[in-house]
């Protein structure tokens, strides 16, 4: 692999993504700091990867591959020392009050499978592509498409069930 | 066009996600087609929903590794219908039952509890085993024990 092609690939992904992985983080973990480092951490392991010669066919989604392992590292491990989230009020800053659709769709949202519930955040939290959320849940394009059609036909035949009887 | 070809096309096309011709072709299809308008417009309100739902509930993308390691190692179970289990019951209840009569109805001419076993009747040799013929006795020289022949010791006159 051609070093000099490295910095630029580590650059270009430092500038588009930051701000996502950024917000990437505080959804999980509410905050500060502890975000910051996570994000380092990510593009840290992103250099490393480069630096072997690894060559993700989506990088931006391998990206997100990455912080999501260490997300979940995190709050598992936040989980087992019972230590006070990195900014309890920064995870509560958006939290408008639901109205019945918003419920309705958030119990159905809960029913469906984990994956699919990620897919979901992925896409409309983050607004990663379907290649971007392959790469980065580590399965085929079409499983991406497909549980998204189907997590919005399932919100959408409940609303359409419950709201208009 | 089928509303599950149509869902699917809105929500990619919503996604970006279609190639720029099969996107115009959606819409002027949309354009000239009111019902598929219509049939679009309720698609793409369940994704606002959705997309709203999402965005204010975090919770629901916090996905740990050990929830998904169990949702895709544990199959769905069956729901198996109660009277299933209440067969299975009256069947053992019914094997256990008929084997437990059988048994006690081949025991009850032979009695070989402990208190049987010590009565202080007479033992009488039984007839169908070699062993009826013989029983063991001092010998009266004084030698030591012996085997006597039963009949031969009747014979003779001796207990």
């Amino acid at each position: 692999m051609d070093t000099t092609n490295q910095p630029p690939l580590l650059e270009r992904l430092f500038t588009e993504s930051a701000g996502d992985l950024t917000r990437y983080f505080a959804r999980w973990h509410g905050g500060d700091q502890g975000v910051q480092d996570l994000v380092q951490e990510t593009f840290l392991q992103m250099a490393r990867v480069i630096r072997d010669g690894k060559s993700p066919k989506c990088a931006r989604g391998y990206l997100f591959g990455i912080a999501r392992h260490l997300s979940q590292a995190a709050w598992s491990q936040r989980e087992q020392s019972k230590v006070v989230p990195f900014d309890a009020a920064a995870a509560e800053i958006a939290a408008p009050e639901d109205d019945e659709r918003v419920t309705a769709a958030h119990e159905t949202i809960s029913a469906l499978e984990p994956l699919q519930r990620e897919i979901l955040e992925l896409r409309f939290s983050h607004n990663l592509s379907y290649a971007e959320i392959a790469e980065s849940l580590g399965i085929p394009i079409g499983t991406v498409r497909s549980r998204l059609h189907h997590a919005i036909a399932e919100v959408r035949h409940r609303l359409e069930s419950e709201l208009n009887p | 066009m089928k509303p599950e070809s149509l869902h699917a096309l809105v929500i990619d096309h919503h996604a970006g996600e279609l190639p720029p011709e099969v996107a115009d072709l959606l819409e002027v299809h949309l354009a000239t087609h009111p019902p598929a308008r219509a049939e679009a417009d309720r698609i793409l309100n369940a994704l606002h929903i959705t997309r709203r739902t999402v965005l204010q509930h975090p919770e629901l993308g916090r996905v740990l590794p050990l929830v998904i390691a169990r949702a895709q190692a544990v199959p769905p179970r069956q729901a198996r219908p109660v009277w299933t289990k209440a067969a299975a019951i009256l069947t053992f209840s019914a094997l256990t039952a008929t084997g437990g009569f059988y048994a006690g109805s081949a025991r009850s001419g032979h009695d070989s509890t402990p208190s049987a076993v010590a009565s202080t009747a007479p033992i009488k040799p039984r007839k169908d085993s070699p062993w009826a013929r013989y029983r063991m006795a001092l010998d009266p020289q004084g030698t030591g024990m012996q085997v006597v022949r039963v009949d031969v010791a009747e014979k003779k006159g001796q207990p």
